[in-house]
């Protein structure tokens, strides 16, 4: 669950049935071109978000993530600086949604409104400036080499002794494509940080590379990093399609071999067995106590299903993969071969993995992306194909929308964890719709001087907050 | 001038090819822009609209050309015209790829003459096996292996950012010179190969012999009369070599991160950016071809016995 805390707005409260929430905006923030952020700003970003703009004909849909925060009725603008939602519908859980880092507000309102009124419906951040609110600002975009950010001098925030927030000039993103030339690039000192993304966190052999050539100027960061996964596509016709094959494949797999093999040697597939610190809300973690029993055990009743479905011969399946990700890909082909089941693998670049997964031409497919860290942001990782076609198993389960309905009407914690644990046995055991093998964890190389770093834990792969960093010697 | 006029068909016929190759490959630019968007059907196909690409291959690729011709080309990806990328990302490629040329024409003269002065002697075998080396050993592994040994004994390595000849000459040349020199050793390889078969060819022949049996000094037969008439082979491979080191500096930009067009093709390959890889693809084939022409031009100056139409008789080719 995400950690709300005050920010843009200074304070906010919601209605006993938590169907409006209203928004205090802080006074003396400011736009990076200096114009002050104020409840207009924040109504008009409200408004986009949820209404879109235009007319038919040259409309602005919604954004993607709408439908995420509640069922919209209204954006109200107060006086006293503040702004107003209100749902159709009681929205509990509006703040832990709001606050996932994907949802930036990079909109000015006096410099996006005029193009919208000028027909540029579809206006973006970037033809305005990408003029934000935070503690650095765009200072020079070199496309394929640098992305170097500013100091906003008149940033809001101050620290505990009163000084102003940030510390650092700024900050400069160099665009590294290869991670063995980023590697070298940190060792020989031209580098403070490392980057995130698959193929650029560390792996465990990298990371004992730098381990033993840099000692102690070197500390790292382990990051949540999703959980690695098969997923089915049962609307496509095959033996996967038969629920007790899918479950006699989750229960084969051995799942802590898959850390060193498919995960760079950083995962972990149970809590007790994990690192003391992994910042997953353990409360909506249970998967990894659904098959305990010893590997030979869950392997016998593995063969026991597969064979009373009709596939003790074995059978050949597709599995769609991204170049990127042929590691995990390979370690399950080995896995199932001892099913007897042959993977196809179909290794592709990122065009053909951007069309094929939200697509219904593969078998199956892996990955690790990490979806909403609170249950009620996930139904686009498990939901229907129809309505989330970027779901990782494809099904048309109507009893999936059910639960996820029942979630939506919880009040309490216990509720919802009761809830979540309904699902999760639902979508990984009795329909086992998509198997979870292993919680991955980045790892990402800080110089011994790079202090005050924030990471939020809950998804540090895309926000870091370097407004508090400062840099020892 | 018929070899200069041949070039628009050809580019064209390049153009087309690609473009119908890239048809072929599944994904499209709308799917790149919405990959990180849990998003609908019905929104893919209003962005694919919205882009052109729900329209009929041929139709696209006529409003490329017209785009093109208009000067109003854009990434489907970023609307950024498409001129302006290219004015940026082709200097730094043809940066890389003269200096690796000059490296590469240094390395090879010496490499290519003096084996074919001593053949068959510790010099000979000496080169050939550096030559072996260069040719047969993959850009890739070489960038890495040469930045690993800058790390290991000097604890450095080159600038991570890339800077303009005019922004910062010295921190240009720090970054410049590792990746050219990478493409130099495959091509200076390649160009000594060339250039000590053909001067060991042409120490062998009947006037060379004359030569030395009229007392004429044994450098001022070298240089003077052997190496001239050995230089048709070299300067051809130059040409013909050169759409090879363009391919190497795609890898090479991609390690040392430098932001030229090799770098951009593979990244609008990846987004499926059609009309971008289309005219950086077109531009890389109109170089590939304005090289050559410079390569026939430059015959007419090392052999006076040929003219401007003999290699279209395939005269000297």
């Amino acid at each position: 669950m995400y950690f709300v805390c005050p920010y843009l707005a200074s304070s906010w409260f919601a209605n006993q049935s938590f169907t409006e929430w209203t928004f205090t905006i802080r006074d003396g923030v400011y736009w990076h071109d200096s114009s002050p952020f104020t409840a207009e700003d924040a109504a008009f970003w409200f408004e986009l978000v949820f209404f879109g703009a235009g007319e038919d004909g040259n409309r602005r849909a919604p954004a993607y993530f709408a439908h995420e925060l509640g069922r919209i009725d209204s954006v109200a603008l107060l006086e006293f600086n503040r702004v107003r939602v209100k749902f159709k519908d009681r929205n509990p859980h509006f703040l832990d949604i709001l606050a996932n880092p994907r949802f930036k507000i990079a909109h000015p309102k006096h410099l996006m409104e005029p193009e919208i009124e000028r027909g540029n419906i579809s206006v973006s951040p970037m033809e305005v400036g990408l003029i934000g609110v935070g503690p650095f600002e765009l200072g020079r975009y070199r496309p394929g080499s640098l992305i170097r950010l500013t100091r906003n001098d008149s940033h809001w925030e101050r620290d505990a002794e009163g000084l102003r927030l940030p510390y650092l000039d700024g900050v400069d993103f160099v665009i590294m494509r290869d991670s063995y030339a980023m590697d070298i690039a940190f060792r020989s000192g031209r580098l403070d940080a490392t980057a995130r993304g698959q193929g650029h966190y560390l792996t465990a052999e990298r990371f004992e590379a730098y381990r033993v050539d840099m000692g102690e100027e070197v500390q790292f960061a382990r990051i949540e990093g999703g959980t690695f996964r098969l997923a089915f596509n049962v609307l496509r016709e095959g033996p996967w399609q038969d629920p007790n094959v899918r479950r006699a494949i989750a229960l084969w797999i051995d799942k802590q071999s898959a850390i060193p093999v498919a995960l760079g040697g950083f995962g972990w597939t149970a809590p007790d067995l994990g690192p003391a610190d992994i910042p997953v809300p353990r409360h909506f973690v249970n998967w990894p106590k659904f098959d305990i029993a010893p590997l030979a055990e869950r392997r016998e009743e593995a063969r026991r299903l597969i064979e009373n479905a009709g596939y003790g011969e074995g059978f050949s399946m597709g599995h769609l993969t991204r170049a990127l990700n042929t590691a995990p890909a390979e370690y399950l082909k080995s896995q199932l071969l001892g099913l007897g089941i042959e993977l196809k693998l179909q290794i592709v670049d990122e065009g053909e993995w951007n069309r094929g997964r939200v697509s219904l031409d593969y078998d199956t497919q892996q990955g690790r992306l990490t979806p909403s860290p609170i249950p009620e942001g996930t139904e686009s990782a498990y939901g229907r194909f129809s309505e989330n076609p970027d779901a990782y198993a494809k099904h048309e389960d109507r009893n999936v929308d059910i639960l996820y309905r029942r979630l939506d009407q919880a009040t309490t914690l216990a509720q919802r964890v009761a809830i979540w644990r309904d699902i999760e046995r639902y979508l990984f055991v009795e329909l086992t719709y998509s198997i979870p093998i292993a919680e991955s964890i980045n790892v990402v190389a800080y110089r011994r001087g790079v202090r005050g770093l924030v990471i939020p834990t809950e998804d540090a792969h895309t926000h870091t907050d370097f407004a508090t960093v400062w840099i020892d010697g | 001038m018929v070899r200069a006029a041949l070039t628009i068909p050809t580019t064209l016929v390049v153009s087309l090819l690609l473009f119908l190759i890239l048809q072929v490959l599944p994904g499209n630019a709308a799917l790149s822009i919405l990959s990180d968007t849990p998003h609908t059907i019905a929104m893919r196909e209003a962005l694919e609209a919205e882009l052109g690409l729900d329209r009929a291959w041929p139709v696209q690729y006529v409003r490329w050309i017209s785009d093109l011709l208009r000067g109003s080309s854009e990434s489907l990806i970023t609307g950024e015209p498409i001129d302006s990328i290219i004015a940026r990302q082709l200097p730094v490629t043809l940066l890389l790829t003269l200096y690796a040329t000059l490296i590469a024409v240094a390395i090879a003269i010496p490499v290519g003459i003096i084996p074919a002065i001593h053949r068959s002697r510790m010099p000979d075998f000496v080169a050939r096996a550096l030559t072996l080396f260069g040719r047969s050993t993959p850009a890739h592994w070489l960038s890495l292996l040469m930045l690993l040994a800058l790390l290991k004994v000097f604890r450095w390595s080159p600038p991570i950012i890339y800077t303009g000849f005019f922004e910062g000459f010295f921190d240009h040349i720090a970054l410049m010179i590792w990746p050219a020199l990478v493409l130099a050793i495959e091509y200076g390889s390649y160009l000594s190969v060339l250039l000590r078969a053909s001067l060991a060819a042409t120490l062998d022949h009947r006037f060379v012999t004359a030569a030395r049996a009229r007392g004429v000094p044994e450098s001022r037969v070298i240089y003077r009369y052997a190496i001239r008439n050995s230089l048709l082979p070299p300067v051809t491979g130059l040409g013909l070599h050169f759409g090879t080191l363009l391919g190497s500096a795609l890898v090479v930009e991609t390690i040392f991160g430098l932001p030229g067009i090799g770098l951009g093709i593979v990244d609008a390959a990846l987004a499926r950016d059609v009309p971008v890889i289309l005219t950086q693809a077109t531009t890389l084939a109109l170089l590939y071809q304005g090289l050559n022409i410079v390569v026939d031009l430059l015959y007419l100056v090392i052999d006076k016995r040929i003219t401007p139409t003999s290699r279209l008789r395939g005269e000297h080719s």
